[in-house]
């Protein structure tokens, strides 16, 4: 939502972890983009974001020292990649019906009949299942709250298991419940001897285990979160077990975030907010254009320094930005921004009804671009590259210019039309209808937009800004 | 990729905005939401028809909530009003809607099959007009 300035914040407190990029320079922005902060007086947040798990949006700011606030977007987005991890869709009985999407071994099993309870502890669901009889083989009872081939995953990666467990009545066979994962290949088999777990002796209170594993096969392109228990052919059984707040994440273990039905740990963002002081922020309404903030539970980052980014791959995304009337002759857009792949497309695109353009920059097959005018490619930057770069074009009178972090690389003869300014967009040109060249795949981290050419002093103190935040080095 | 027209622009944001509502619960809707709608949309710029756009093997979620379901009903009884849609096909989808709550599904299995015969390509869309 548009933030009044200064709103809440005293101006005192945000000036004094400053400098920021608007502060810095005389021109005023028409439209500023960014994961970090920009202006001191500036009180809103960076971006609306939507998580996967229930399309739930929530503004994210940011630190005090102005960087995105990481830590409030993972806690919203999530990271648990369980899809289920509330177990909805169990039914209550003997056997009773297992969660949707749990694997659990069928019943009776082995001589053991089951038996489901369910009830909620700390406002989250819980099941109690109990196996009773006599064991007619030594086996194991599968009590995975995850599908066979939901998660994917890659050798060398760290996973980690956890979950609430409880003893409610009887004796634990065995003692111990296994808690860890199971590696799987491409068709969700599992891969022998890929098995990481560790035995844990479940008490009289809820108490929650972790285990924490690093993928060791080759041919790992799935994991399975496993909760099992062993028997012996023969055994007399009767246990009841607790189980809740199952959660399955890289990395790291982090707070309890439920799922019913869609996994989390991918978020997409909404809107990037203006910090200009114009509000006109970038909109998508519809989530299949939305750029992606976070991914199986992690934030997208660029460049040497990993600050955070928004991620265009997977086309076509783009950000609408409001009307911003500019004459060719009288603009300057930056951009710093990181092809995903040879074929980029545009970062920060306007195209008018008679097909004048303003890409800053365009990337294709060959090269980054200035797209200007009646071409995409009107002054050639850079060759094409992966990197992340801080890239700014000029329309002045006197001619258009193109400068590839820091260094002008060419200039255009100046043309004086005026544009309606309607069909401005990141990540695209809004009129771009479906044709994916002119989607941007790649990331995009901060866009600039002047009504004006900027002075060289002011282009060099933006682009210096960002290539100390962003670790880019600019002549 | 997908191309369905529809008769105009607002009814193909109906219709994304339908299959948007599937996927997501009642109650984590907020007024500063910024998402309305699942696909994306087209218009043309001669005639005014619509065009919904969506990848072959795209899959929604239908989330538990029985809303979401009378939301379909509601944007498919109005192709029925209109004789664009049969009675049988639009209870046939959101009666595939209601047993399929808590399920990703492919997303012609919430698209009539009538709708899904005006399918075409992308060359074919150009070639009827849309995006010049």
């Amino acid at each position: 939502m548009p933030q009044p300035l200064n709103c809440g914040i005293s101006r005192s407190l945000l000036t004094s972890v400053g400098p920021f990029i608007l502060d810095q320079i005389g021109s005023r922005a028409a439209a500023a983009y960014s994961v970090r902060r920009l202006s001191s007086v500036y009180s809103g947040a960076a971006l609306r974001v939507r998580r996967n798990s229930d399309s739930a949006e929530q503004d994210i700011g940011f630190t005090p020292v102005g960087n995105l606030d990481q830590d409030a977007l993972i806690a919203f987005v999530g990271r648990n990649l369980l899809p289920n991890s509330e177990g909805t869709g169990a039914v209550a009985g003997s056997p009773g019906t297992v969660p949707t999407g749990w694997p659990w071994s069928v019943s009776p099993f082995s001589g053991l009949t089951r038996t489901i309870s369910l009830g909620t502890v700390g406002g989250y669901n819980y099941i109690d299942v109990r196996y009773a009889g006599t064991a007619s083989a030594t086996t194991t009872i599968q009590l995975d709250p995850c599908p066979s081939s939901t998660v994917a995953a890659a050798v060398g990666q760290t996973w980690v298991a956890s979950v609430s467990l409880q003893t409610i009545a009887g004796s634990i066979p065995n003692t111990n419940v296994a808690v860890g994962l199971f590696e799987m290949d491409s068709l969700g088999n599992f891969l022998a001897g890929s098995t990481s777990q560790t035995n844990f002796v479940p008490t009289g209170s809820l108490v929650n285990y972790v285990r924490s594993s690093v993928t060791g096969n080759a041919s790992c392109a799935f994991v399975r979160m496993t909760i099992r228990v062993n028997v012996t052919n023969g055994q007399a059984v009767d246990f009841t077990l607790r189980i809740s707040q199952p959660q399955f994440e890289r990395t790291n273990v982090s707070t309890y975030f439920p799922t019913s039905g869609v996994a989390a740990g991918l978020g997409f963002v909404t809107t990037v907010y203006d910090q200009s002081g114009n509000s006109r922020n970038a909109t998508q309404a519809t989530s299949a254009n939305q750029p992606r903030i976070m991914q199986n539970g992690f934030v997208f980052s660029a460049g040497t320094l990993f600050r955070p980014t928004t991620s265009y791959l997977g086309s076509p995304r783009r950000m609408d930005i409001p009307t911003i009337p500019f004459a060719l002759n009288s603009v300057t857009t930056n951009s710093v921004s990181a092809a995903g792949t040879n074929t980029g497309g545009v970062v920060v695109g306007h195209l008018d009804g008679s097909s004048r353009r303003w890409y800053v920059p365009y990337v294709d097959g060959s090269n980054i671009s200035l797209g200007y005018n009646a071409s995409a490619t009107a002054i050639t930057l850079s060759s094409v590259n992966t990197n992340l770069n801080v890239v700014t074009g000029i329309g002045s009178a006197a001619n258009a210019a193109g400068f590839y972090n820091g260094t002008q690389a060419g200039t255009a003869t100046v043309a004086t039309d005026s544009q309606d300014g309607t069909n401005w967009s990141i990540g695209s040109n809004k009129a771009a209808g479906p044709s994916f060249s002119l989607y941007y795949i790649g990331s995009i981290s901060e866009s600039l937009i002047f009504q004006e050419a900027i002075s060289d002093p002011t282009r060099q103190a933006i682009e210096k800004n960002q290539g100390t935040y962003y670790g880019i080095t600019v002549a | 990729m997908m191309f369905i027209p529809t008769l105009n622009l607002d009814i193909a944001k109906e219709v994304s905005g339908a299959i948007f509502s599937l996927t997501r619960p009642q109650s984590v809707k907020s007024p500063d939401d910024v998402t309305q709608y699942e696909l994306s949309v087209y218009a043309h710029p001669v005639n005014g028809q619509g065009l919904i756009q969506f990848p072959d093997d795209y899959k929604v979620y239908i989330y538990p909530d029985i809303v979401a379901a009378e939301r379909l009903q509601s944007v498919l009884s109005s192709f029925v009003s209109a004789q664009v849609l049969s009675l049988e096909s639009a209870n046939a989808v959101v009666s595939f809607a209601e047993a399929h709550l808590g399920r990703v599904v492919d997303i012609t299995e919430v698209i009539p099959p009538e709708f899904l015969a005006w399918s075409m390509t992308e060359d074919e869309a150009r070639s009827a007009g849309f995006f010049s």
